[in-house]
């Protein structure tokens, strides 16, 4: 068995008990989101063999042009190019959220932010699936012992919460509707198509591989902090919070107010 | 000034998980030695991350202990948190304005917590920054708030603690 297995299942394992753990803390110990990690599973690979790669194929076909960055490229194509990811992943992810039964989670803005996240989170452990796979069929990784893989392990640790952290704001701009419908879905396909651009550059000879993943970690801990600023939102705006855990509070001491 | 009366916190397993860092930093730590020893580059290159774990985990070792060392005493005057050497956050009963218990909603960073262990400032999404000291990260804290901030802990006899405490802040 290639070695990128053993790593991605390590990977998978870890991300899910860790990245499910703390949303699970963090929600109230509500286990009904935990659910939300396996409809993603399968939509990395649906999205990337059935979209993402035909219509790039198709595109790709139709000018001529060659599928990767590079400064002969007219601008046009590599916008294509760098947002052709961005768009198809936030659909897929957040597509579950319209089927039936799970259009509930839609009831409330914070329950739309809850889900969003896992949502997110379940297509990011199925991207780590997809890709072992990918990197399992090219024959210089495939003999590959699983302990060289350390890197791609914690990538895809950041890259799944980062994929949580994006699906958010769709999510929340399906459940507010109005301008936020398609707010939401431009701030997800715009902060996608940031957390991706320092590959082109790298792939451009503009940034080194350091500086790539040193941009990648800063610019999803920005959006990690934007998706709490955005919880903490939601939940001011939903009336419903009788499920959440601070309606058990005691109050021990209140000191009386001086007259 | 009467005798402080010391009350212990409730028991938890959370120095495990700082027990379970060191652990993974080291494991980590032996996998790229084991790579660098069957490949051609020297075992000098070893070193920087040697010493960085080093750095990071002494530390933590001494967390593993100290963080077994949570206490709370109370006096006429005061309410003093403990832990171990670490942290000592001294409460004037004056301060005091409420004391609350319930469960906190977590986010996604803060200076030291862990399932069952909880020090220093936290971020909690619902009531905000709380000086911890706690062995527990969200379930069934007591919140202490005063009038510069806001503490979190756990004593094992809350009943006891609550009633001695609040006789204090009555008077």
């Amino acid at each position: 068995m290639p070695g990128i297995y053993i790593m991605a299942l390590i990977t998978v394992t870890l991300s899910a008990l860790i990245l499910g753990g703390s949303m699970y803390a963090m929600f109230g110990l509500h286990g009904r989101y935990l659910w939300l990690m396996l409809p993603g599973l399968a939509s990395s690979y649906l999205v990337n063999v059935w979209v993402k790669g035909p219509v790039a194929r198709w595109v790709g076909e139709q000018t001529g042009l060659p599928l990767a960055f590079n400064f002969g490229q007219p601008l046009w194509f590599l916008l294509f190019l760098l947002f052709l990811a961005p768009v198809t992943e936030e659909i897929i992810k957040a597509l579950p959220v319209l089927i039936p039964p799970l259009n509930r989670y839609l009831d409330q803005p914070i329950e739309a932010v809850r889900a969003g996240m896992m949502l997110g989170i379940s297509f990011g452990l199925g991207e780590a699936i997809y890709l072992a796979y990918g990197i399992a069929q090219s024959p210089e990784y495939a003999g590959m012992p699983w302990y060289y893989f350390g890197g791609f392990s914690s990538e895809r640790f950041v890259v799944t919460l980062g994929h949580g952290a994006l699906t958010v704001w769709t999510v929340y701009g399906l459940q507010r509707g109005g301008r936020w419908l398609w707010g939401g879905f431009l701030i997800s396909v715009f902060a996608h198509a940031l957390v991706n651009l320092p590959v082109p550059f790298f792939q451009l000879g503009l940034i080194s591989g350091t500086a790539t993943s040193l941009i990648l970690m800063g610019v999803i801990a920005l959006l990690v902090i934007a998706f709490e600023r955005l919880y903490r939102v939601a939940r001011g705006k939903s009336d419903k919070l009788v499920e959440d855990m601070a309606a058990a509070e005691m109050i021990y001491f209140q000191r009386k107010k001086m007259e | 000034m009467s005798q402080p009366v010391v009350y212990a916190p409730r028991p938890s397993n959370g120095w495990m998980w700082i027990a379970g860092v060191v652990v993974f930093i080291w494991l980590n730590q032996l996998l790229v030695g084991f790579i660098i020893a069957n490949s051609p580059a020297p075992l000098s290159t070893l070193w920087p991350s040697l010493l960085i774990n080093l750095v990071i985990t002494v530390p933590f070792i001494f967390f593993i202990f100290w963080s077994r060392q949570i206490s709370y005493s109370l006096d006429n005057e005061t309410l003093t948190l403990k832990c171990g050497p670490i942290l000592r956050y001294v409460i004037p009963l004056h301060t005091i304005q409420n004391v609350r218990r319930r469960n906190l909603s977590i986010s996604m960073y803060s200076s030291f917590r862990f399932p069952g262990l909880a020090l220093y400032s936290c971020y909690y999404t619902d009531v905000g920054t709380v000086k911890m000291c706690a062995t527990a990260a969200a379930h069934q804290i007591l919140l202490i708030e005063t009038s510069s901030g806001m503490y979190g802990i756990t004593p094992a006899d809350e009943e006891l603690f609550v009633a001695d405490l609040t006789s204090k802040l009555e008077v």
